[in-house]
């Protein structure tokens, strides 16, 4: 716990970051006084999602050196196996596990998926590539995206694979606001998900050795870490969290070839204000951008939604160019 | 316990290593010297598994292991506190330590390293929750050599322990690798301060331009001319 | 039989091969060959093919005979591709020979097949294309341009004015109370499609007496609404009307509206061109409404009926129903220019679509889909808009299907006020 403590005291030192979450307390306030409180609950929710995408894409980068345009595109892989064994389960539909069952097939089709294209592509990489490796690999998950978009296209078609909701109940109310199941579903997903990332990556023995690769790569082989088996599983873990991510928003994002496009594009704000490869920070930014984007949206207009975000970005990097956080897990590259 | 047998390596096209042969022997505080740039650090990580080796063979107890991956270097009971120290500075002291331990299973096992560590290194024990990119020097240097205890090596290779640290923080590093060796752990030293070093250890190599051009016991090693003009004279 | 009756029935033999196999010397038929447009290969294939089924289907109730002419099809592949689809219709007019075209999609492959039919002035009907751009270039350089005789499709705006009318209608009929007054609230996607049918949807509103409380548009592909959803709804208006052509933007509006407890009524315009949107947005698309071309008439739905035995497919009206009706016209342009004229040429047929066609005299009333298809000298290159005209009826979704709530005169059942 000290050291949860002692992290946070870190993040929190410097001047620029306490006031720019400052700003951001004073902007949920502003908008649940001035808008309601829906505001707060929509970007709890929505927050909560951009926050388990952006983590497999901080975790990515921290651990790989690897700025994965690809990740979009496993959210679809989520999507798209949600909706086949969804309808495979047809039979059983109505049944409370049914959603449960649905989500984390498609978490071990990303996780499985992810661990092929490693071994397939960036463990080749790694052992032909000395320089440049973080512009090959961003070329090469631009080119894995493309296939897989493809792909989806000529099995699949383009049609729309989606359903109308996991749980068809009446929506609940929370802080007079009604929140349909399927999101409260959702946001329990995000929020176990990323605990349990958390408690993986801080605690156990396996997050421990992802860490070490991350922060010192011969370092981990000195200790015993087969680094190469550990960035399989770093790359796994997060496709495995985007196709989590796209089968529980199922209900939302209607599996098609190119429904990764929105996530990925959020993703990457978020982690590119969070700091690179900060996996903590990503989650935190997730909730920045989405209480932006719901202001935003309230007070100036949703077609400004992805704007703002951006325009603060830009200036935050102007202030800090490693991002609101830093980079807390320092990357492979810059060894 | 290890035998290099007529070692090259070096980085693309460059050769730093040229056919260089040495021999630690159970139980041994063997010494490397050699001024910058001889390849010392090159032969370490040779053996350790963190630089591919051209040509020539490294035996461990028998079996080669030249080329073999690191971690699986590491896994055979041989640990490596480099010139970098490659801590794990986003991580606690203990942690770190924690690390050290990756492929010990034994939860027991650990617990005793840990406090062996400890009780070598007792300004450890105090910064156990601190992080490692916030120790000081010397610190840090005590962590590098804790963490690779943690593993339980038969061998232990240490690159430069004296490396910026104040004469009497480096004494202090060398009487814990002295009593290392009396405990009967192998070590395997890299360093540049010969004076202090050939006081402690029994045998020595020197390096120059990737060759050896002397070995022999610290004894006739501190006698030698040639040692004596070059390094103990520049020295004092 | 005798030698000589022997003769003459092997010289009529002999003439008549001479006639079938000479073609264009014969006395008896000749062949007029006519472009049918379509976007046969590429992403939306599946349109051409319904074109391609109907254009046949209308093509044989005339039994591919005008007079003594056989007609003989040309299908002009656009391609979905404005490049592709220019030098299609130049291949159709210069090497396969066409003398009139008929039917195309996208107004992008219309704009650039516009002057290929101006060059060599062969008259092009009922291209479906239906953008603004398309009626500018005709009104630009109408000497050239004008040979894209009439559009199969309104600019999309001129259209959408009967929602207005329609929720009039419900006022007037007893069927509907607003329930906060004539109150409208404006949605849809930031596009100018979004924002020119939604500006024509509020106009209308707005000359009817209507306040417009709030316009709120978003990125095409947004799928999280709750910020405009919960907008509207401290806003209460009676009605919230707008677009998307995004399926998943679409389907995640409409449903995120139910669960935000809008208790407005929903006009989504569009939402029926989305293939079983009833998948995705499921029972919160009950009371939604919309406007889609419905085959609604007793030869509407026998005309379904043949098709899906002939095709082994669903017909959608705004494909397969209007391009069987638009063929259908433009046959009975053919059979006036014939009777005008004594023969089918490009330019007899031009003249036809400038003096009759769009005057207003020449009309089509034996559609599946519109009562009566009509141009005026206002009008053109859009068909003339209106009740018993070129109108999409407003329908209202049960269950996934639409019923025709208005006009009153082709309505299926009434208008049901959200609860
Ligand atoms: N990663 C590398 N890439 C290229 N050249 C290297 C690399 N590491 C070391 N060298 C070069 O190899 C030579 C030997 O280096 P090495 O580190 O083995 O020397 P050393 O004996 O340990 O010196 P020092 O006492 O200064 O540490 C030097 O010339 C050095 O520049
Ligand atoms: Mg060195």
């Amino acid at each position: 716990m000290s050291l949860a403590v002692q992290r946070l005291s870190r993040e929190f030192r410097s001047p620029v970051t306490t006031g720019l979450i400052a700003g951001v307390l004073a902007l949920a306030i502003f908008g649940v006084v001035r808008g309601g409180t829906f505001i707060l609950v929509d970007s709890l929710v929505t927050g909560a999602i951009w926050a388990l995408v952006a983590a497999g894409l901080a975790l990515t980068f921290g651990v790989m050196g690897v700025p994965n345009f690809a990740q979009g595109e496993f959210f679809m892989v989520g999507t798209l196996s949600g909706y086949l064994v969804y309808t495979a389960l047809s039979g059983v539909q109505g049944r409370p596990y049914v959603p449960f069952v649905t989500i984390l097939m498609a978490l071990v089709v990303g996780f499985v998926l992810g661990a092929l294209v490693d071994l397939a592509v960036f463990s080749q990489m790694r052992r032909r590539i000395r320089e440049g490796w973080v512009m090959n690999t961003f070329v090469v998950t631009v080119g894995i995206s493309v296939v897989m978009i493809n792909a989806h296209q000529l099995i699949w078609g383009t049609d729309y694979k989606g359903i109308v909701a996991y749980f068809d109940g009446p929506p609940i109310h929370v802080l007079g606001v009604s929140v349909a199941l399927d999101r409260v579903f959702a946001i329990s997903v995000a929020a176990v998900s990323i605990a349990g990332l958390w408690w993986l990556l801080s605690y156990s023995r396996i997050g421990r050795a992802i860490r070490a690769v991350s922060q010192d790569e011969p370092g981990a082989l000195m200790v015993g870490i087969n680094v190469g088996r550990m960035r399989t599983l770093t790359f796994a873990i997060s496709s495995g969290l985007a196709a989590l991510a796209g089968a529980t928003l199922l209900f939302q994002f209607p599996s098609f070839p190119f429904v990764g496009v929105k996530p990925l594009y959020v993703a990457w704000t978020v982690v590119i204000l969070a700091g690179l490869g900060n996996v903590g920070g990503a989650v935190v930014a997730g909730f920045i951008i989405a209480l932006l984007e719901a202001n935003t949206g309230f007070f100036i207009g949703s077609a400004w939604e992805d704007v703002v975000p951006f325009a603060l970005i830009v200036l935050i990097l102007a202030v800090r160019p490693t991002g609101l956080f830093g980079r807390a897990v320092r990357s492979v590259w810059e060894q | 316990m290890l035998r290099v047998t007529e070692l090259d390596a070096g980085y693309g096209f460059l050769r730093v290593v040229h056919g260089i042969s040495l021999q630690v022997n159970q139980g041994e505080l063997v010494a490397l010297l050699g001024p910058n740039g001889a390849g010392k650090s090159t032969t370490l990580k040779c053996i350790a598994g963190l630089v591919r080796p051209w040509k020539g063979d490294i035996a461990f107890r028998g079996h080669s292991i030249g080329g073999l991956r690191g971690d699986l270097v590491n896994g055979l009971g041989i640990g490596l506190v480099s010139e970098s120290l490659n801590l794990f500075t986003g991580m606690t002291v203990y942690e770190n330590l924690l690390m050290g331990a990756y492929s010990v299973p034994e939860a027991e096992k650990r617990r005793r390293s840990l406090d062996f560590v400890f009780s070598l290194f007792p300004r450890l024990a105090e910064r156990r929750p601190q992080l490692a990119g916030t120790l000081s020097g010397g610190e840090r240097k005590m962590l590098a050599i804790g963490r690779a205890l943690m593993g339980g090596p038969s061998l232990l290779l240490v690159d430069e322990p004296s490396l910026g640290l104040a004469p009497k923080l480096t004494q202090q590093v060398f009487d814990a690798l002295r009593k290392l060796s009396d405990d009967g752990l192998t070590i395997l030293l890299v360093e540049q301060n010969v004076t202090a070093t050939l006081e402690m250890v029994d045998r020595a190599y020197v390096l120059e331009q990737g060759e050896i051009v002397l070995e022999g016991s610290a004894q006739k090693l501190s006698e030698s001319e040639h040692v004596k003009d070059v390094y103990l004279g520049v020295m004092a | 039989m005798s030698r000589g009756r022997l003769v003459v029935v092997a010289l009529a033999a002999l003439s008549l091969m001479a006639v079938s196999c000479g073609g264009t010397s014969g006395t008896t038929q000749q062949e007029f060959k006519l472009g049918i447009g379509g976007p046969y290969t590429g992403p939306v294939a599946k349109t051409g093919a319904e074109f391609q089924h109907a254009a046949t289907m209308a093509l044989e109730k005339v039994n591919y005979k005008i007079g003594n002419y056989k007609i003989t099809p040309v299908w002009v592949d656009e391609a979905s591709d404005p490049a592709k689809a220019s030098s299609a219709l130049e291949d159709a007019i210069v090497g396969k020979g066409i003398q009139m075209g008929c039917l195309n999609w996208h107004s992008s492959d219309a704009v650039a097949m516009m002057p290929v039919a101006g060059r060599h002035k062969v008259p092009y009907f009922f291209g479906m294309g239906a953008t603004g751009v398309v009626n500018d270039n005709f009104n630009k350089d109408r000497a050239v341009n004008g040979y894209w005789m009439a559009k199969g499709w309104p600019t999309p705006q001129k259209l959408a004015t009967p929602y207005g009318d329609a929720i009039q209608a419900f006022i007037d009929g007893g069927s509907y109370t607003p329930k906060h007054g004539k109150t409208v609230a404006i949605w849809g996607e930031d596009t100018d499609w979004g924002h020119s049918l939604t500006g024509a949807i509020k106009d209308k509103f707005t000359s009817l007496g209507w306040t417009v409380v709030d316009s709120q548009f978003f990125k095409i592909d947004a799928t999280d609404h709750h910020t405009i959803l919960n907008k509207f709804k401290s806003e209460q208006p009676s009605i919230i009307a707008g677009t998307s052509t995004a399926p998943e933007t679409m389907s995640a509006f409409i449903k995120q509206a139910k669960e935000v407890g809008l208790d407005s009524v929903l006009i989504a315009d569009g939402l029926g061109y989305v293939g079983d949107f009833y998948k995705l947005v499921g029972s919160a698309s009950d009371g939604v409404l919309d406007m889609q071309p419905l085959f609604a008439s007793p030869a509407a739905q026998q005309f379904v009926s043949t098709y899906k035995s002939r095709f082994g497919s669903e017909p959608s009206p705004s494909a397969a129903g209007l391009a069987y009706d638009w063929t259908g016209f433009c046959l009975k342009i053919l059979k006036r220019t014939l009777d005008k004229y004594g023969s089918l040429t490009s330019d007899n047929i031009y003249k036809v679509g400038r003096d009759e066609l769009w005057t207003g005299q020449l009309t089509y009333t034996d559609g599946i889909i519109m009562n009566e298809y009509k141009f005026s000298p206002d009008s053109i290159p859009d068909p003339v808009i209106g009740k018993g005209e070129y109108i999409f009826p407003v329908i209202q979704y049960k269950g996934g299907t639409g019923q025709i709530v208005f006009p009153p005169d082709v309505k299926q059942t009434n208008f049901t006020a959200p609860a």
